[in-house]
């Protein structure tokens, strides 16, 4: 199959037609809650409060990544909650990027009520002008799939992950995008990718954002051991992050390496690129999906329900116990590999099946259950400058 | 003018099996981890009493930071204003619900653990969380009624007011004056001035009306302090981080002086939103009190009526059931 239904948008192709009311700063989570309450809207609500203090590198990365999701193609049309009106700079940045969108201040509307009543009538404008879209013929080469594993177990880089590398291999090859990431998860793995970039450039830079990560956790004195693996990651048999890493890379598949992009930075062209994001399972997702990813395959051993509020996430298990102990949350089991019913190749033709269904509108699991877990990402900067580290 | 003498000087409570003397009867629902978030969500939708906490940590987080927001939601879960607490845990995080759990029961607190993963997915362990509340406000009937004076009370006062001009600076050392005196515990925000991961220390920076009182006892983040009195506690700059540092604490009520942003509740403490001109002034009609350039002789008084009000009653914000939270973190995410 070349073409599948998507809608069409200005910045490319989504799966969904979501309208998400996004608040700017943590203090309008509130407003936006009480907008979008009743109606068909999403909205997210976040921790992010702006302070004088923060370094214009964060201040960056977080309006590039408020920017990024509003604009993604999955959604149709945004609706911004800020505080004052300084923050109407974000709002010329999401139209510029080719999206529908319109804001809501609530000191110049007047407080909360009349901020309800005043995003209630932009927000029923947006969503009838989103009840309008209808599926289109698209190329598969449209799809960004972001790529994701959570709870991992010893089965993680055995059976779940070459499986969704197969599933990458195949959507690379009909033309579209696989984003690779969680840096901390690629620690050790980082000779093998280097190997397989599309230029020395490409290869430094990958041995640059893995640096980089270690180099702020020994700028705190930490020891990466006890963060990563998680405590659930130990107990289902995984010993080092190298050997969690190893399984982690397989997630991308066997392509050429084209790019590393920033967090929340939308990949230049097609292939696979790797996106340096931290290991969390939610500040990963958001990355992707503010770099453009309109569909996610999640890999978890241990059984990881979470999604994202407006990408479809396939949660594929590792093992057939979690499959079935976690069947609430799990649409594909890749423990059959195991079991001797399916191989990695197989079991990858169905993963990239089921993203292609998916991204045409069947719904997943974690979609199903209501999960739109959001989060704000910064990164530590100003330790990176005090401790000269590799940038 | 509302004086001292026309705020509420008595409040209903209730002792707590610990010991502990709360204002409301919350039963809060804790995520140990993000993962964890919308199944304890909806195990308290719909639930009477029942507040959940959204937060988006507890995994990918070095030792130290790990340590610091399990502290939090210790606090949280063993806030007086809560007569019970039931932790959602995935099962393998960093911040493991279970260790979470012990720690709330084992300061003296009605409490009950769910495990996603334990449980077998979402959906059977909503099933078991709603049984678990269930329990929780059975047992928590039998808590007694009690009445309560200024002296059973802790006030936690966010630190935007530090910085403000002498006039509206002098209504809150007025306040923080008033409550003293009356016997209650006062404990001070004050910003370290910085924001997000970074393990350099740092001074703590006064702003120019100063902390008051000057010979209040330092107190670290999210810490109960020891005794009674006057507490400067080290917080963040994002004032919700400080207002759940202060919950953290055990603050019963939080005084929030809006010098940017907009009012946001709290979980687990009622709030009450001073406007500070000119900022507040557009939305004047969200605030429970408002304070001019020249504040009126009667403005503490106000202040001070407002915390008793809100002791005594459900806050706007309360009903919409609407708070936010942030937990300050003193490393990066991994």
């Amino acid at each position: 199959m070349d073409e599948i239904l998507l809608y069409r948008r200005d910045r490319g192709w989504g799966t969904r037609n979501h309208v998400l009311v996004l608040p700017l700063v943590a203090s309008a989570s509130g407003v936006a809650r009480a907008i979008a309450r009743g109606t068909d809207a999403i909205w997210v609500g976040h921790e992010y409060e702006p302070t004088p203090e923060d370094l214009p590198q964060n201040r960056e990365r977080i309006a590039r990544t408020l920017a990024g999701f509003a604009a993604n193609p999955n959604v149709a049309a945004a609706l911004l909650i800020a505080d004052t009106p300084e923050r109407s700079a974000l709002l010329d940045r999401i139209r510029a990027a080719g999206q529908r969108a319109d804001l809501v201040v609530v000191t110049e509307a007047g407080g909360f009520r009349a901020a309800l009543e005043q995003g209630r009538e932009r927000l029923t404008a947006l969503l009838s002008g989103a009840a309008a879209a209808r599926r289109e013929r698209a190329p598969v080469g449209a799809l960004i799939l972001g790529t994701e594993c959570g709870g991992s177990d010893a089965l993680s880089g055995i059976t779940a992950n070459p499986a969704l590398g197969a599933a990458s291999d195949h959507l690379v090859d009909a033309g579209g995008t696989v984003v690779l990431a969680e840096t901390t998860e690629l620690i050790g793995a980082e000779h093998l990718l280097a190997r397989r970039a599309a230029s020395p450039q490409v290869a430094e830079e990958i041995y640059a954002i893995i640096h980089r990560y270690e180099a702020v956790v020994r700028a705190h004195g930490e020891d990466i051991r006890g963060a990563n693996p998680a405590p659930g990651n130990i107990e289902g048999g995984l010993t080092t992050i190298e050997e969690k890493s190893l399984g982690a890379a397989k997630k991308g598949g066997t392509r050429t390496i084209r790019q590393v992009v920033e967090y929340a930075v939308r990949p230049a062209a097609p292939g696979l690129v790797i996106m340096d994001t931290p290991g969390h399972d939610i500040e990963q997702m958001v990355g992707m999906v503010a770099g453009g990813a309109q569909v996610a395959v999640f890999t978890t051993g241990r059984g990881t329900p979470t999604g994202s509020p407006i990408v479809p996430v396939i949660k594929v298990a590792t093992n057939s116990h979690t499959a079935s102990r976690m069947q609430d949350n799990i649409d594909l089991n890749a423990g059959l590999i195991l079991e001797g019913t399916e191989t990695i190749e197989s079991m990858g033709r169905r993963i990239y099946e089921a993203i292609l269904a998916v991204a045409q509108g069947e719904t997943t699991k974690a979609e199903r259950l209501g999960h739109r877990e959001f989060s704000i990402s910064r990164y530590p900067f100003g330790v990176l400058d005090a401790a000269g580290a590799a940038r | 003018m509302v004086t001292m003498a026309e705020a509420s000087q008595t409040f209903r409570g209730w002792k707590r099996p610990s010991g502990a003397l709360g204002i409301r009867r919350h039963f809060l629902v804790i995520p140990s981890v993000v993962c964890a978030a919308q199944a304890a969500r909806t195990v308290a939708e719909g639930a009477p009493g029942a507040v959940a906490i959204e937060h988006q940590h507890g995994c990918a987080q070095l030792g130290g930071d790990a340590h610091l927001t399990e502290q939090v939601l210790t606090g949280l879960g063993t806030h007086p204003n809560v007569a019970g607490t039931l932790v959602v845990s995935l099962g393998c995080e960093t911040v493991q619900g279970v260790a979470l759990h012990r720690s709330i029961a084992g300061r003296g607190q009605r409490a009950e653990f769910v495990g996603i993963q334990q449980s077998g997915g979402t959906i059977a362990a909503i099933a078991a969380g709603r049984e678990a509340l269930e329990r929780l406000r059975n047992g928590a009937a039998s808590d007694p009624e009690v009445t309560l004076t200024w002296a059973d009370l802790r006030v936690g006062i966010e630190a935007a007011w530090l910085g403000i001009p002498p006039a509206q600076a002098r209504v809150f050392s007025e306040v923080i004056d008033r409550l003293l005196k009356a016997g209650a515990t006062v404990m001070q925000a004050v910003s370290a001035g910085r924001d997000g991961p970074d393990p350099r220390p740092t001074q703590v920076a006064y702003g120019s009306a100063g902390v008051a009182p000057r010979d209040a006892t330092p107190l670290p983040y999210a810490t109960p302090p020891a005794g009674r009195g006057a507490f400067f506690m080290e917080a963040p700059r994002s004032r919700i981080a400080q207002k759940t540092g202060l919950a953290a604490a055990g603050a019963h009520v939080i005084l929030s002086p809006l010098v940017e942003g907009l009012p946001a509740g709290c979980p687990v403490a009622p709030v009450v939103h001073v406007g500070i001109a000119p900022h507040a002034r557009p939305f004047a009609g969200d605030v429970d009190v408002m304070l001019e350039d020249l504040p009126s002789a009667g403005a503490a008084g106000a202040v001070v009526a407002a915390l008793g009000r809100v002791c005594l009653e459900e806050t706007a914000l309360e009903a919409l059931g609407d708070f936010e939270m942030a937990i300050h973190r003193i490393a990066p995410t991994m």
